[in-house]
């Protein structure tokens, strides 16, 4: 099941792109939805129950290498890979437009699938390989397809990425080694290695002082792009550190700074987001807070750390690729993501944008009853409990950090929507309401971000048997 | 001294030769110079060797390297196809020269004592610098072997010091007796260490390691593209055969002594010849060094050879290594032959408008950056990184892990410029000549098997070696 | 107009709901606990969640009552007061949104629940002092008052999170029994939820943000400042008073908190010139009372006054906005001489000022007697505060009775009395001033009635029933003496009329230094943390040019560097070896 659920936005996707001067705008977009559906509506089937793995399919691969073709989802992995089919979906149809590129249509769903491949690979080299393989589809988005300076914003992003990638292959080959195979549940990095992992994802998720490449390669990126690297790639390296370094047992190594600079990204980003002036940048800069929330919680090392980094990670997703959904129709709308320009009084000239784009804000804020809120009050909490290998000092330093962080972040989104929702209205041309297409896509996600943050059982009872031993 | 006759070993070598011959003289005897002429003789000899290399039902590293060289040279004759009514690029001695080359390398890879070793290497040098000083007119070419040729004589020099200072500590000069030789705790050790540092340098100069790789930009940039070809695949195959062969086999007891030596120089080499690509603005010059960068990556896991994936990883690595270059360079020879450039800003958006060419060098760069979806690429980085590791030498491997990051740089900057848009339509040389087909054909069919091993490495990784 | 009673219909059909549910409740002494989900500490806290279980405890049945009752009668008062605005519909939708988020706070017995409708409030009134966004004072005022109360939210959600920890659940009475048997971090527990209520009851030192709450629609004035927001605070600490009752630093604390915030509440309400921001300043002074009820160990007296403080404030905030009505302003220099133009608010207001001096027979005077009783109790010294504490308490108590009467005194003679100051050229009052209809008239009938009916039942306590009137009667004598000689009531020293400049350090320090930090960190985020990539970029291209003029095709030179990389390659096969 999950090998078809793989296969179809792969072929539909590179199809897309080789047919791309012979395939209607509209035709490719509905194509690329419906293979996404597929793929949503077969890792939904999957689910088999947190104990184990669900879907697994193992067929032998690379024998000198131990490496398997393993694929198969876990209580960690389910989550992320239907919160990732789901902005895949969503990118898709949001693509439903005349003067969509069918091949971007096409690179939207090879990126997906990849990130899909990652999440459900169950074997180390086959997690590498399709953590790479989306790599070269996301700069093409970004710098085809991208507005400012986006070609340089997507090799930055490349060059990143592929740096902290190559550390990570060095930590995989050693932590294969001493675990005698390329398997998940076989690999034992020691401390060089974890180090080494570490800083892959760290550079992916990313964490402060890695995450320069990110506000660039965000706010360059057309909408899908931006929703696609926010809502997917950053998970890529929160699932990584969740896979790899949160079972080792040498994260002690590296779990203190993970924790400080976490906790410190909150506060950075924060501040940062309070002095920008250009929407995309803005949201950009709070996905390092929240990823910083996730960072913090998995740095405990405690079953309520990886409940807060999972919930955390989807909750980011939905909710900030709902932002940067709402800050895309301002683009498409004014030309621009610079909130001076776009003006102020939105609740007037757009009202039903506007609300939308408020509820987004008030859940990217962590408020109770929205998405937002559960991940951060999990890492609050995993950073209370000081967890397994922290010192108190340092995970309570953490702790201070994030509640700092959160101030901070209340005061960047409360400006915001003085800036754009609020104010005398200063009505423009372009001024007009959601289209339907809009309106389904960031419908569905703000029924996502209300259903999680009033039911977060739906999410925390799959994760919740961890413990049970899924992942050691 | 006697030098012992094994045919199993020098079959190939002898029939490559005849081969040569062969191709030279009926290039002499006709009067119209045709590509064809001596081009059939040494394809069939190649393809006669390939038939006896494997009608000996060898196995091992040495067997694995004979036959990298083979295929390689296969791949070279009939890609230099492309060179055919090139007015500058005689036939005949071409093909004698490239065969005799592959023919040393044969040798080279053979070789179980240290003078046979050090004739051999003579044997793949010299035609391999007539081969880049060749093209008649073009001073370019002649500095660039002349320089090849000086510092090939000055390493030759240095190697043979080594030669001699090890058959004066040990009296032997075969591999097996120099093994027994070595462990015996009354040899000098700091001798032996010297001794041992100089043999190995004529090996690491025709690897094109740092320090001695100052020629392979050069030889490379200065010749023809497809001479180039031969000289990062095939010639190099035959020399880290050869050295592997050598440290295995004759060395092992000096482990000590070349261990650091080689970890150094790979890291080293690795490191230099990254950087040195990365502001490379011809395809051909970028190639020419991150071949460079790619000996480091062959080296690293020959610190590890006496370990259980010390042989077969170098094996496994230059195999894909050798495939991967030659397609890129044929690609490259019929690109320059057909817009009369490889400079990066003649290719951007190859893969778009020319994909028989631009995506096979997509692929190229891909495997040799170790990246998906050339997953074959990656699945060989994981190999020569797996034995380094193993052996605790982890700070090389984080070296590697840097260097992987740096060759990314510079081969994801080709890739991106290939499949980029076009800013207009590339000159395209309106007649080419059929003959070019034949240098096409052979970039598809490498890069075929380059995407039938990503599917399924285990091709390759359960049977080489 | 049918739309607007739509929504009318909404929140009386919520009422309604409220009332069959909690009215059985009232008298009842045993405690109703409806489980719908299902809860337990069993073990370790639980992930959290949101479970639907209910409490209901005759104390919360009232708050319910006068939640949703307050509630229904400002949706009726703002079919007129706003019904003509073009975003009615919203507006009436997050009143509605409001109390929902108000009744989970109080109805529930979940901690989590608790905090989502806490927070919810919290964006309510953000949303409704924003309701005039085209106004930048409504603006400002809105995100104020949106950030003061989630950053001392930040405490409940650590109260919470704590609890959850010490006693392994995130229900209420779960954590009550488990501390009856045990207690346990009853400091750390008390003092974040001291932080939460401060915030929220606008408490010294974070109650600038009432005041400047001030913009928001009249009726949600007086929904906030009666019945929900900010009566949640006083509520919260109430309900949990349990978990930190044994602690006497939270206790000092919260009395401290309280005694200042009193007294300074009372005074600031003396000097306002503006009709509405001086009834929010009584809002923080009375809250104070009730906090210092709870503080004493007495949360019942505490929630009593907080009833009746509902009923009397939300009758005259909503007094206030008749009057805004008629005289277009609230300030109390265009007011005067209303008295016989609007009977019906002049003598429905005076129930309220009078219940506000905590005069007989309001429900004012006898909920204001209980929690000058409670803390006269306390000074005795053996109910958790040092005696010390408890007399300061109850002087500082007593003055603000004092001052209380007088401001309340001084504020319904500005408004209803005199030659009326706003008044046209010709010193009469201009036609248009007339009495409020019957939408808006009808609420302040029925809660001026209920100032009284509440009184009904409540204890009498002699002794600081007499002294408390006598202070009172005090006050408002000193006040109409003055009047009558013609004092214009307008003594207000500098420092209070700056409301002692407390501030300043949120609308300018603290904002100069968020705008310069994070100026700081845009600098440093682009000229310090991206050296590294751009540093080793520029680097690696250097050595790489370098590499590129390296290759000068000089045999001479690559023989240099081939021998020294022999030498050093020896020297390293030697010396390690």
């Amino acid at each position: 099941m999950i090998v078809v659920a793989l296969a179809v936005p792969f072929a539909v996707g590179v199809l897309l792109v080789l047919a791309r001067r012979f395939v209607p705008s509209r035709v490719a977009a509905w194509a690329g939805a419906a293979a996404m559906a597929v793929t949503l509506a077969l890792y939904a089937l999957v689910w088999e129950g947190s104990e184990g793995v669900s879907g697994r399919v193992d067929a032998p691969w690379i024998e000198p290498l131990g490496a398997r073709l393993q694929l198969g989802v876990t209580a960690v992995s389910w989550p992320f890979a239907l919160m990732t089919a789901f902005i895949g979906l969503l990118c898709c149809l949001w693509l439903v437009a005349d003067d969509t590129a069918p091949a971007l249509v096409g690179l939207v769903l090879v990126v997906s699938a990849s990130a899909l491949g990652v999440f459900s690979s169950l074997d180390a080299l086959l997690l590498f390989v399709f953590f790479e393989l989306a790599l070269i589809p996301m700069w093409f988005v970004i710098a085809l397809w991208g507005t400012g300076d986006a070609r340089r914003a997507a090799t930055r992003f490349l060059l990143f990425t592929v740096t902290g990638s190559a550390l990570l292959l060095v930590g995989i080959v050693i932590g294969a080694v001493r675990g005698g195979s390329l398997e998940l549940i076989d690999i034992r990095p020691d401390a060089v290695a974890v180090v080494l992992i570490t800083l892959g994802f760290a550079v992916k998720t990313p964490i402060v002082p890695l995450h320069t490449w990110l506000p660039d390669a965000h706010s360059a990126a057309p909408t899908v792009g931006s929703v696609l690297l926010a809502s997917v790639f950053l998970k890529l390296g929160t699932y990584g550190l969740l896979v790899f370094v949160e079972p080792s047992d040498h994260i002690g190594v590296v779990a203190p700074y993970l924790a400080v600079t976490g906790a410190f990204g909150i506060v950075w980003s924060a501040l940062a987001c309070y002095a920008q002036d250009d929407l995309k940048r803005l949201i950009a800069y709070s996905s390092i807070g929240h990823m910083g929330f996730v960072v913090l919680a998995v740095a405990t090392r405690s079953d309520v750390g990886v409940a807060a980094a999972v919930f955390g990670s989807v909750a980011h997703g939905v909710v900030t690729g709902l932002l940067f959904f709402a800050a895309g129709s301002m683009k498409d709308r004014y030309g621009t993501t610079s909130m001076t320009r776009i003006g102020r009084g939105l609740y007037a000239r757009t009202p039903w944008l506007a609300v939308t784009f408020v509820l987004a804000a008030v859940a990217t804020l962590g408020l109770p009853g929205l998405a937002g809120f559960w991940g951060e009050v999990l890492s609050l909490r995993a950073a209370y409990d000081v967890g397994e290998v922290l010192s108190r000092p340092v995970a309570w330093t953490g702790l201070g950090l994030a509640l700092l962080g959160i101030a901070l972040t209340t005061a960047y989104v409360v400006r915001a929507v003085r800036l754009l929702a609020q104010g005398e209205p200063v009505p423009s041309d372009a001024d007009r309401d959601l289209e339907v297409r809009e309106a389904v896509v960031m419908g569905a996600l703000v029924a996502a971000v209300v259903v999680l943050g009033l039911a977060p059982q739906l999410l925390l009872d799959v994760v919740q048997p961890l413990s049970a031993g899924v992942l050691r | 001294m006697t030098i012992p006759v094994d045919w199993t070993v020098a079959g190939p070598a002898t029939v490559v030769m005849i081969g040569a011959l062969v191709a030279l003289v009926v290039d002499a005897s006709y009067s119209r110079r045709t590509w064809l002429g001596s081009g059939l003789p040494a394809t069939a000899a190649v393809l006669a060797g390939i038939a006896e290399l494997l009608r000996e039902d060898a196995t091992g590293a040495p067997f694995a390297f004979s036959l990298v060289v083979l295929l390689g040279t296969l791949f070279v004759v009939v890609a230099s196809n492309v060179m055919n009514f090139e007015n500058a690029m005689p036939p005949g001695e071409y093909h004698f020269l490239l065969m005799s080359a592959s023919a040393g390398a044969l040798v080279v890879v053979s070789a179980r004592d240290v003078v046979t070793l050090v004739v051999a290497l003579e044997l793949l040098s010299l035609p391999s610098i007539a081969l880049v000083g060749l093209r008649q007119g073009d001073r370019a070419a002649i500095r660039s072997a002349w320089t090849f040729f000086l510092a090939s004589v000055v390493s030759t020099a240095i190697t043979l010091m080594g030669v001699s200072l090890l058959y004066g500590v040990t009296g032997t000069l075969e591999y097996a007796g120099l093994r027994e030789a070595l462990v015996d705790p009354d040899v000098p050790g700091s001798v032996v260490s010297v001794a041992v540092v100089l043999t190995v340098v004529g090996l690491l100069f025709k690897l094109g390691a740092v320090p001695f790789h100052a020629w392979v930009p050069d030889a490379y940039g200065g010749t023809s593209v497809m001479v180039a070809g031969f000289l990062s695949a095939v010639s190099k195959a035959a020399s880290l055969g050869a050295l592997l062969v050598l440290l295995a086999e004759a060395l092992p007891g000096a482990h000590d002594a070349w261990g650091p030596v080689v970890a150094v120089v790979a890291a080293v080499t690795m490191t230099i010849g990254n950087l040195g690509a990365l502001r490379q603005d011809d395809a051909v010059g970028l190639l020419a060094w991150s071949s460079i960068a790619q000996a480091g990556f062959m080296l690293a896991p020959v610190v590890a050879v006496s370990g259980p994936y010390g042989l077969s990883a170098p094996v496994q690595y230059v195999a894909v290594y050798a495939l991967a270059n030659l397609v890129a360079f044929a690609a490259l020879a019929v690109v320059l032959r057909l817009r009369g450039s490889t400079r990066l800003a003649d290719l951007r958006g190859m893969a778009r408008n020319d994909p028989w060419m631009g995506i096979p060098l997509v692929l190229a760069a891909l495997t040799l950056a170790g990246f998906p979806p050339a997953v074959i690429g990656l699945v060989t980085k994981v190999v020569v990184i797996r034995p380094v590791v193993l052996d605790d030498h982890v700070w090389l491997a984080v070296v590697m892990g840097v260097n992987v990051m740096l060759g990314l740089a510079y081969y994801l900057r080709l890739v991106v410029t290939l499949c980029g848009r076009a800013e207009g339509e590339p000159y395209v040389s309106p007649s080419p000549p059929i003959s070019v087909r034949f240098a096409k054909s052979t970039v598809l069919i490498g890069s075929a098997t380059l995407v039938v091993l990503s599917a399924w490495p285990d091709l390759l990784l359960s049977h080489l070696p | 107009m049918i739309r607007r009673w739509g929504y009318v219909g909404i929140t009386a059909v919520l009422a309604v709901v409220v009332a069959i549910w909690a009215v059985p409740e009232l008298g009842r002494d045993t405690v109703t606990f409806v489980t719908i989900g299902q809860t337990g500490p069993d073990g370790g806290p639980p992930l959290p969640s949101l479970s639907p279980d209910l409490l209901i405890y005759p104390g919360t049945a009232q708050i319910l009552l006068l939640a949703v009752g307050v509630g229904l009668l400002v949706q009726i008062y703002s079919t007129a007061y706003l019904g003509h605005h073009p975003r009615y519909r919203s507006y009436a939708l997050v009143i509605v949104l409001f109390l929902i988020a108000m009744i989970a706070v109080v109805g529930t017995t979940n901690l989590w629940v608790l905090l989502v409708g806490w927070e919810v409030m919290g964006l309510c009134s953000y949303l409704l002092i924003g309701h005039e966004w085209e106004s930048p004072v409504a603006r400002a005022g809105a995100a104020k008052a949106f950030l003061v109360t989630r950053i001392a939210d930040l405490g409940l959600v650590m109260a919470i999170i704590v609890i959850g920890e010490t006693y392994g659940t995130y229900d209420i009475v779960g954590a009550q029994v488990a501390q009856s048997e045990q207690p346990r971090h009853a400091t750390l527990i008390g003092l974040l939820v001291l932080v939460a209520v401060v915030g929220k009851s606008a408490q010294f030192p974070l109650h600038t943000w009432l005041p400047d709450a001030m913009p928001g629609p009249t009726p949600i004035t007086a929904l906030i400042h009666a019945a929900t927001m900010v009566a949640a605070g006083v509520y919260l600490a109430a309900r949990l008073f349990q978990l930190y009752a044994d602690s006497q630093v939270v206790l000092t604390a919260m009395a401290v908190v309280a005694a200042i915030t009193m007294l300074m509440g009372a005074l600031f309400a003396w000097v306002q010139t503006d009709l509405k921001r001086a009834l929010a300043w009584s809002t923080v002074s009375q809250l104070a009372l009730m906090l210092a009820a709870v503080a004493v160990g007495d949360p019942e007296a505490g929630t009593d006054h907080l009833l009746a403080h509902g009923v009397f404030k939300a009758l005259l905030f909503l007094g206030c906005g008749c009057v805004m009505l008629a005289v277009g302003s609230s300030a109390l220099s265009s007011m005067g001489g209303l008295r016989r133009r609007m009977p019906v608010t002049f003598w429905t207001m005076t129930a309220g000022f009078a219940a506000l001096a905590g005069l007989v027979p309001t429900a004012g005077f006898f909920t204001k007697d209980s929690v000058l009783h409670a803390i006269e109790r306390a000074t005795d010294g053996d109910r958790g505060l040092a005696a010390g504490t408890a007399w300061v308490l109850l002087v500082v108590a007593l003055v603000t009775t004092f001052v209380t009467a007088a401001y309340a005194t001084r504020l319904w003679v500005l408004t209803f009395f005199g030659a009326g100051h706003g008044a046209g050229p010709h010193g009469t009052l201009g036609q248009d001033v007339r009495e409020a209809p019957l939408a808006m008239a009808g609420p302040l009938v029925v809660l001026a009635v209920a100032t009284f009916a509440l009184s009904v039942g409540q204890p009498l306590h002699l002794g600081t029933g007499l002294l408390s009137t006598v202070i009172a009667v005090a006050g408002v004598a000193a006040v109409l003496v003055a009047a009558r000689r013609g004092s214009t009531l307008a003594w207000a020293p500098r420092p209070l009329a700056a409301e002692l400049w407390l501030d300043r350090p949120f609308s300018r320090w603290i904002l100069a230094l968020g705008t310069g930090a994070s100026r700081v960190v845009v600098e440093l985020d682009r000229e310090v943390v991206d050296v590294y990539p751009r540093g080793g970029e520029s680097l690696a291209a250097t050595i790489s040019r370098g590499l590129g003029l390296a290759q000068s095709r000089n045999v001479q030179r690559y023989a240099t560097v081939l021998a020294v990389g022999v030498v050093m390659l020896v020297v390293i096969g030697v010396v390690v070896s």
